[in-house]
Formats: C-alpha cells, sequence, structure tokens
C-alpha cells in the first residue's frame, strides 16, 4: 500500500488537495486536512471553507429533525462533496465573503 | 517436646523468617525457648493467628496500611493464603498482572468461600489484563455460582453479605446490569471498613452508570469524609469515580483535585490499575499528566493499552471489535468527551491541546470507525 494518497476535492469551481496518510495500526488512510479557521479559504462565490468536526456557528440549523450535534458537519447549510467527506463549504449567506 | 529453628518454622509455615521472630520476640509462640541469640521453636507451633477458619476478604483492599509501605504490610500478614491474596491484590493493582493470576489460581476452587470469591475476583480482572479471556470469563462463573449459593436464605449474614458485595463487584465494574444481584446497599454494615469504603465506590459507580452525577458525587463526599484511618485503596477508586463524576458535570478544576489526590495515594506504591480501569471514564484526565508527571502517565497508558482493549472485548464484543483496534487511548480519551457533546474549544483547554490538534484527532477518529457524526460515535462509546 502506499504510504500516502492525494484526492482533490472539487466544490462550487474550487478545488482542494488533501493528502491521506497510511495509518498502519489501523490500515486506514486519514487525512491531513488544511485549518480553515486559521487560514480561511473561500471558493469563486465566495463560500467559506470548512471542516465538518468544527464547532457550529450561531448561524448554525441541524440538519436532523430531532438531534443537535453542534459541528458545522450536521448543519444543513454544510455542503460536501460526497456524503461522508469531512470537509465542504458553508452556504449560509452571512458567512459568504462579497464578491469584489 | 520437640523444637526447630526459626528457619524451618519459617519454611513450614510459608512466612518470613522475620515474622516468626517477631511473634516470638512479642510472646506469641508458647513454649518457646531462647538459646543465646537463637530461637526454637516447638515444632507444633502453627501460627499466631486466632482463628484459622475466619480469613479477611481482599486483606490489601480492605487495609489502613500506610501509604508507600504496602510490601511491608503484605510482608506481615502472617496465615500464607490471606498473604498470598494480598500479594496477588498487590501484583493486580501494580499492573503485574500475570503473577497475579498464577497466585490466584490455587484457590479459585477453594471450599473457604471467602478465599474463592477474592480468587475469582481478582482471577477475572488479572486475567483481563492478560488477554485470556476465557479465563476470564471463567473466573466470572465461578464467582456467580459460589455468590449464587450463599444469596440463600440458609447462608451466614457474613458470608451473603461477601457474596452480594463481589456479585456488585463484578457487575458495576463490567458495567453488566444483572437484575438478579441484590442491592448491595442493604449489606454494607456487615462488612469489614475497607470493603464498606469500596462498597460505596460501587454505588457511586452504579449512580454514575444511572447519569445520578449528583448522587454519585454525595457518596463519595460521605465516603472520604467518614473513616478516621487511610485507607490508601478504595480512596483511590472514591477518588476516581468522583473525578469521572465532576468531569460529566463540567467541574473540571475539582475534577482535577480529585484526580490528583488519587495520584499521590497511588504513587509510591505504585498502584496505578485503578486509573487504567477508569481511562475512559476519565476522559482525558489522564492525558494531563503527560508533560507534567511522564512516568506516571507512561506507566498508565501501557496499563491502560493491556486492561482496556480486553475489557471491552468482554463488555461489548462488536464495538470492541472497532474500538480497540482503531483508537489509541488519547484518541478515545477525545472521542469520549466529544460524544458527550464538549465542544472542541473546551477539550483543547480540557486537554491542554490546540484546537487544530484536537480537529486533526476527530477527523481521525472518524476516519478509523468510518462515521461522520457524533450520533454515530455514541454506539462505540462507553455510557
Amino acid at each position: 500500500m502506499k504510504k500516502t494518497i492525494t484526492r482533490t476535492f472539487c466544490l462550487d469551481g474550487d478545488i482542494c488537495d488533501v493528502v491521506f496518510r497510511l495509518d498502519e495500526s489501523s490500515g486506514k488512510y486519514l487525512g491531513d486536512y488544511p485549518d480553515f479557521e486559521m487560514n480561511p479559504r473561500y471558493t469563486e462565490s465566495g463560500y467559506l471553507w470548512t471542516e465538518a468536526v468544527r464547532d457550529e456557528c450561531s448561524h448554525s440549523e441541524s440538519a436532523y429533525s430531532d438531534i443537535e450535534y453542534g459541528d458545522c458537519g450536521s448543519c444543513k447549510y454544510f455542503l460536501r462533496e460526497k456524503t461522508g467527506d469531512l470537509i465542504g463549504i458553508c452556504t449560509h449567506e452571512k458567512h459568504r465573503k462579497n464578491k469584489q | 517436646m520437640h523444637y526447630e529453628s526459626v528457619n524451618d518454622t519459617a519454611a513450614r509455615l510459608g512466612v518470613t523468617v522475620r515474622a516468626v521472630q517477631k511473634w516470638a520476640a512479642a510472646g506469641k509462640i508458647p513454649d518457646v525457648q531462647r538459646v543465646g541469640k537463637q530461637w526454637l521453636i516447638p515444632t507444633e507451633f502453627t501460627g499466631p493467628f486466632v482463628d484459622n477458619k475466619k480469613r479477611t476478604p481482599m486483606p490489601l483492599l480492605n487495609a489502613a496500611f500506610t501509604v508507600g509501605h504496602c510490601e511491608k504490610y503484605i510482608g506481615e500478614i502472617a496465615e500464607h493464603s490471606t498473604r498470598d491474596i494480598a500479594l496477588a491484590e498487590y501484583y493486580y493493582f501494580t499492573g503485574d498482572a500475570v503473577k497475579s493470576a498464577q497466585i490466584t489460581e490455587k484457590y479459585i476452587n477453594s471450599q473457604d468461600m471467602t478465599l474463592s470469591l477474592c480468587a475469582n475476583a481478582l482471577y477475572t480482572f488479572a486475567n483481563i489484563s492478560c488477554g485470556r479471556l476465557h479465563l476470564a470469563h471463567y473466573g466470572i462463573k465461578g464467582l456467580d455460582t459460589i455468590a449464587k449459593k450463599a444469596f440463600g436464605s440458609k447462608a451466614k449474614a457474613e458470608e451473603k453479605a461477601l457474596a452480594v458485595f463481589f456479585s456488585n463487584l463484578i457487575s458495576v465494574l463490567m458495567h453488566m446490569d444483572d437484575k438478579t444481584i441484590p442491592p448491595l446497599y442493604a449489606e454494607l454494615v456487615k462488612l469489614p471498613k475497607g470493603l464498606r469504603i469500596f462498597g460505596a465506590y460501587l454505588l457511586a459507580h452504579q449512580a454514575y452508570l444511572k447519569k445520578d452525577y449528583r448522587r454519585a458525587l454525595g457518596i463519595t463526599d460521605m465516603a472520604l469524609t467518614l473513616p478516621e484511618e487511610e485507607y490508601p485503596l478504595p480512596k483511590i477508586y472514591i477518588h476516581l469515580i468522583a473525578t469521572v463524576s465532576l468531569v460529566n458535570t463540567k467541574h473540571i478544576d475539582d475534577a482535577r483535585q480529585h484526580f490528583l489526590s488519587a495520584i499521590e495515594l497511588a504513587r509510591l506504591d505504585g498502584l496505578f490499575q485503578p486509573f487504567a480501569e477508569h481511562h475512559g471514564l476519565l476522559q482525558g484526565m489522564i492525558e494531563t499528566l503527560r508533560f507534567k508527571d511522564t512516568d506516571i502517565y507512561e506507566k498508565i497508558i501501557t496499563l491502560t493499552e493491556r486492561f482496556s482493549d480486553n475489557w471491552r472485548s468482554i463488555h461489548n464484543e462488536k464495538a470492541a471489535k472497532t474500538v480497540t483496534v482503531s483508537l489509541k487511548p488519547n484518541e478515545f480519551s477525545v472521542a469520549m468527551l466529544y460524544s458527550r457533546g464538549w465542544r472542541v474549544v473546551e477539550i483543547a483547554g480540557h486537554l491542554e491541546l490546540s484546537e487544530r490538534t484536537v480537529k486533526r484527532i476527530i477527523s481521525d477518529i472518524y476516519e478509523k470507525l468510518d462515521i461522520t457524526s457524533r450520533g454515530e460515535l455514541n454506539k462505540y462509546m462507553l455510557t
């Protein structure tokens, strides 16, 4: 097995490459995700890249009818490229960067 | 009357030479003779204990020994099978589970109920640590069989109290809710003092499992206030369950006080196994030691890695296969906190990590367990 593989996430016309390293104890590839809180990054339309595990903000609304999870990944404004992805973009207008 | 040397008496009774010399000097050996500097002991002397048939259950757990002098205390126990059980307890609580299992194996089928209950309980937990799960199951079953006989109305009150104590011990520590076991509360008063304090720990732990943290803390407060003597081992457990309850109510400073009190009681004698038993429930408290007290941190983590995997295999076989193979102890601590609704910033503060590191650990946890939400994480975590 390769020690690292790279996956390209593509959302709203923007791409983000993430390197996945092989964790030998579990045999799984684990992503070295960017820290979008420290280094905010926006798509072409101004949507904010974010991690699913980031704490929810004051604008979040749960995507699940009965459970509040308190993270971006469970918010209805969080958009993933594929189900299960741990990064995506926040589509809430309050977080959108105004285009010049 | 025939006489023998101190060395011969010691070998015959299975005690130390020093112990025999002390009994002789204290006048506890009838008809002993002194010739020059040597003691001559009657060959019919069988030991200064009062009643061969009345044994102290879990002699180390039940002892008010001086912290730092645990081994010395064990060496001074006269009766050999009681001393064996105390030694087995010492080996278990200091992490030498193999030796503990070897000693207790001799007594699991003893006709003496006190001995066999103690032996089966220790045998179970020692074999969990060793990864010999079929033998751990054997210990659980053995204890269950002996205890259920003692629950009957013909059993003596003390025997029944002990049987109820040990049954509750297994049920609580293995998180197995067995409704056929009589409640412990009514039997506590019949137990010796040290076991009574440990019984309070079991009641607090039961309350914790029902998420009744106020009750758990009420019990621990009383248990820590009442006894005049220091019973180090039960007190370690009381402090740990207080820590666990306080972490759940997010009173972290108070939790830390209890945790450090437990560490101080355990430190000098190396009694760190209780911390390994509670690693998951402590939700990162052990990880706070990693830079402050590296030696102790590494000892506890080594014991945790041995014990926790196997404990989960008995407690929850389905979850165990995934969690135990995948998550490291620090990842498990983060998973416990996160699954209980702690925010990333709170976990970072509690474990003295950066938020970026916590997010990375959580992402790793999700990917190792093939999950995408906290809700899915819960099914792998302890209640």
